[in-house]
């Protein structure tokens, strides 16, 4: 009898416990979830859409905003976190965020499918998409053989007045592309000089800065100018969705992948939706979805290749560099390229 | 103000005494405290932030290194901006004096048929969008623009005779928002002259060059001057034409942007410093400068002297050029109309669109964001015109009916935020209320809704302030006097008297307002959240992904609701305009 009692008081105990626990976990994840994202307004919709599916107690607020202007706020608000979530962006950038102490450290379930080169030592930040850099055309206007196929063929003299730009201190991809010309001498030599003469020449090609991404798929698209220089699953985005004829190369020598990172806010107001959240976009399926719909190359190496769109099948080499010290001399080397290099080889 | 009970002292008054006497003596000290407490805590006290701010480095040591850095020459790049600046905006100062004020001449001094539909349809580059409406330029004028491409095609020319880009394209958008101050300054100023001057003057033989000299430009100058004055001030802290058409250019307000967008704060307080040093400058020289005009008609019954153009050939001079002004005026909306009617993807290299359809419109209404921003924009440009409304009613009041020693500070103090830009006003609110302050409640306002109306108010305090203050001082005095004589009690005779005397001066300034801020950009992208974000935003994430359709059709919806405003308050098509270009 009194075993008995014990099993039942015991019973009783454990589905207790449990039913406090699982109230818990679902009272824990509730509440807005705020995100600042670099990946533009739909597919941060969509995921937003199916989370919330998920989490009928979580409202997702999405915040579409450059990569930069994201960390920028989250420093500015360092003192009273407004959003949960930092989605999208390079390497660099979330290394000095994590710098500047303003990101949540979480190691997710889907961390041993992450390459080491692609995330934080200390879980700080994930890599999920590879952003590759790629030379950009116009394949109604131009044949893929006449285009430029490795970086230091846009310092031709031919293309001179036929590249248009993103402003690289206004973008952080572009940021990330001129840093990795330069580091590219840097590597071998220890000094930016002949990196910076690079850039010269490049210069001298160029025909404009535009502070505006979509100016440059307008000046491609318009036939204002021949050749660009942008991330390529961006151009497979306006290629297959949009309709537009433009068309992209990687180069086969090396080229800066971004990877575009997730993470958490220190002290953000919902930390347990966030993790929840980081968990769910780190999904193979939520990577298969985007990678259809959205053009975005999961890091994940557990992808099967034939799931994948078939315009992935491509050959990417990733430049190799160091992304600690490379953070660290960029803003150096993009002010001297600002001060003593735009515009000034005509 | 806690004053305590006086213990009685001997002979030698104490010090607070000696204080609460001055105060009874001066009653416009405590009554105007309020609004000093506003005016520095949310106008003046973040544009100090900001500049002690511009003493430290990133690291928080207290030097001149920013200063240093900025006037480096090895490192050129802010010089340039700040001479490329000036440059721009004097060159805009001539750009729009150029067309405000022929058209003005020809709008306000000559009657021929349809002058004064004309002369009422001028002010449609006030409905200009900002950002949008830049790329509307570029795709009518701009490389593969359709105006260049059309011509080249029409003549089959070999290149576009012409292309809109770099400085010469920032320049003429600018001459073409801002020539309205030139306009309205000018057909102001020959609305003032005494048709009977300049009819004894002719009587009396003298030549249309010598009344123009004698006549016209003495009272045509103070204007001029205080509109290029304006126009130079809005043309340096111009943002969206800079921000799409600079290409290589440097400008200074682009530095700060881009100073902000590298995380190099320190750089950019000093920038914004520098760039609000120079609008301040010029503030204090319009206000100085509108202070010396103040000579007046004398004569009776002023009325505008209109020559009615009778020889034929003239009046289809006069017509043909009124209506080439017109359809140049408004083929920017046209292009931006245009363009919201273009489907993804299918304009590519042909001279005009091939494909017209509604789709895009179709898909905004399928979209439940537009919907919001629609919402957000109205509900913080309400808030926002409501507050500066009481605020700058009452400091107009003072303005305009008190005298008192601060008068001065608070006139300056209102016209500050007119001359900074929106993004300097940004900067400076990131800056003070980063942080918990007895301002915001011991809130911090970075991040919350808040801070965007706060920014809007603080931007639109001057505009109302001003209209209001005209509004007082057109206001016979003698009929509050009949009212308060006849026995009416302040509040009755303010009720029956005064307001209905002044509601619709201030209704057509809250309107102006309330449309200056719904299409607000330049301190929106520095400020707004997800719970604010207002409609410029949304057009930005759509261009953002090349999606100029969708963006445009945004921008057109925009220009209804504006222009919508605008006819509401006959500021359209009638009464005097003085808020134009309110974007750049």
């Amino acid at each position: 009898m009194a075993k008995r009692m014990q099993l039942w008081v015991f019973v009783l105990c454990l589905v207790g416990v449990l039913g406090v626990s699982m109230q818990a976990m679902a009272a824990e994840i509730k509440g807005d979830l705020v995100i600042y994202t670099a990946h533009g307004e739909e597919m941060p919709g969509d995921m937003k859409a199916y989370f919330e599916e998920l989490y009928p107690e979580v409202t997702v607020h999405v915040l579409p905003m450059g990569a930069q202007n994201a960390l920028d706020r989250a420093l500015a608000e360092q003192k009273n976190p407004q959003a949960d979530i930092i989605w999208g962006g390079p390497q660099d950038m979330f290394i000095t965020a994590k710098e500047k102490g303003i990101l949540q450290p979480y190691k997710p379930s889907f961390d041993k499918y992450v390459p080491t080169e692609y995330k934080d030592p200390e879980s700080y930040y994930y890599g999920q998409f590879l952003t590759p850099l790629s030379i950009v055309y116009n394949d109604s206007l131009m044949d893929e053989k006449d285009v430029p196929k490795e970086w230091d063929e846009l310092l031709d003299p031919k293309w001179k007045d036929q590249i248009t730009i993103r402003y690289p201190l206004a973008s952080g991809a572009m940021r990330t592309l001129y840093s990795a010309w330069i580091w590219r001498f840097y590597a071998e030599d220890g000094t930016p000089d002949r990196g910076y003469e690079w850039l010269r020449k490049l210069d001298a090609n160029t025909k404009d800065y535009t502070s505006h991404s979509s100016v440059i798929y307008n000046n491609l698209v318009r036939d204002i100018a021949k050749l660009s220089v942008w991330v390529y699953p961006s151009i497979m985005d306006q290629r297959y969705r949009n309709g537009y004829p433009l068309n992209a190369i990687i180069p086969k020598s090396g080229t800066p992948v971004i990877a575009d990172n997730i993470a958490i806010i220190k002290n953000c107001k919902n930390l347990e939706a966030a993790k929840a959240f980081v968990e769910f976009v780190g999904t193979k399926q939520s990577s298969m979805l985007m990678a259809h719909q959205y053009y975005r190359i999961p890091i994940r190496t557990d992808m099967p290749k034939a799931t994948m769109p078939r315009w992935m099948d491509i050959e990417i080499n990733p430049m190799d560099i160091d992304w600690a010290t490379f953070a660290e001399l960029s803003p150096e080397w993009l002010e001297y390229w600002d001060n003593n290099i735009k515009a000034r080889n005509k | 103000m806690q004053v305590e009970r006086p213990k009685v002292q001997g002979e030698a008054a104490p010090k607070w005494v000696v204080f609460r006497d001055y105060l009874r003596r001066n009653p416009m000290l405590w009554k105007t405290l309020p609004l000093f407490v506003f005016l520095v805590g949310y106008i003046l006290y973040p544009l100090i932030r900001t500049f002690i701010e511009s003493f430290y480095t990133n690291q928080g040591e207290l030097s001149l290194a920013n200063y240093r850095a900025f006037f480096n020459l090895e490192r050129p790049a802010n010089l340039e901006a700040l001479f490329t600046s000036i440059g721009l905006a004097a060159a805009s100062v001539v750009a729009a004096a150029a067309i405000g004020i022929p058209l003005a001449f020809l709008f306000t001094k000559f009657e021929f048929p349809g002058s004064r539909i004309f002369s009422r349809l001028v002010v449609i580059p006030m409905v200009f969008p900002p950002l949008i409406s830049v790329l509307a330029y570029i795709f009518l004028y701009g490389e593969a623009g359709m105006v260049p491409k059309g011509l080249q095609d029409l003549f089959g020319l070999a290149k576009p005779p012409f292309v809109l880009k770099g400085l010469p394209g920032i320049l003429i958008i600018h001459a073409y928002t801002q020539f309205i101050y030139f306009y309205t300054m000018t057909s102001a100023a020959i609305s003032k002259v005494d048709a009977s001057i300049d009819e004894a003057a002719r009587n009396l033989g003298g030549g249309f060059w010598f009344r123009m000299r004698k006549i016209t430009l003495p009272l045509l100058t103070p204007g001029l001057v205080g509109a290029s004055l304006l126009v130079f001030m809005i043309a340096i802290n111009s943002f969206s034409a800079p921000y799409l058409l600079g290409g290589s250019y440097r400008f200074l307000s682009m530095q700060v942007y881009v100073s902000k967008m590298n995380g190099n704060m320190a750089m950019a307080a000093t920038q914004a410093s520098i760039l609000a040093m120079i609008s301040i400058i010029f503030l204090l020289l319009i206000r100085w400068y509108s202070q010396q005009r103040q000579y007046k008609m004398v004569g009776k019954g002023v009325s505008v002297h209109v020559t009615e153009i009778r020889n034929p050939w003239a009046r289809y001079i006069a017509m043909i050029i009124s209506i080439v002004a017109l359809v140049v005026l408004s083929l920017p909306q046209v292009t931006l109309f245009l363009i919201s009617l273009v489907p993804s993807g299918t304009w590519t290299t042909q001279t005009f669109p091939p494909v017209y359809s509604w789709v895009n419109y179709k898909g905004l209404l399928r979209n439940p964001r537009l919907a919001t921003a629609v919402k957000n924009s109205l509900t913080m440009s309400s808030i926002a015109t409501l507050g500066a409304l009481v605020l700058g009613s009452i400091i107009a009041y003072f303005l305009s009916k008190k005298e008192f020693k601060t008068r001065w500070a608070m006139e300056v103090l209102t016209m500050l935020p007119w001359a900074l830009p929106g993004t300097i006003i940004a900067i400076n609110l990131i800056i003070a209320f980063n942080q918990p302050t007895w301002l915001t409640l011991n809130h911090i306002l970075v991040g919350t809704y808040w801070i965007l109306p706060l920014a809007y108010l603080v931007k639109i305090v001057p505009l109302i302030t001003r209209s209001v203050f005209a509004v007082f001082e057109q206001l016979d005095e003698s009929l509050e006097e009949a009212g308060r004589n006849l026995g009416g009690k302040w509040f009755y005779v303010f009720r029956r008297i005064i307001f209905p005397n002044i509601l619709p001066g201030i209704a057509s300034g809250a309107l102006l307002a309330l449309v200056s801020t719904i299409g607000e950009f330049t301190s929106s992208i520095m400020l707004y959240t997800y719970s604010n974000k207002p409609m410029s935003m949304e057009i930005l994430d759509q261009m953002q992904n090349f999606n100029y359709g969708p963006a445009a059709a945004m921008g057109t919806i925009q220009v209804v609701l504006i222009a919508a405003v605008l006819i509401i308050t006959g500021r359209l098509f009638g009464g005097e305009q003085t808020g134009g270009g309110i974007y750049f």
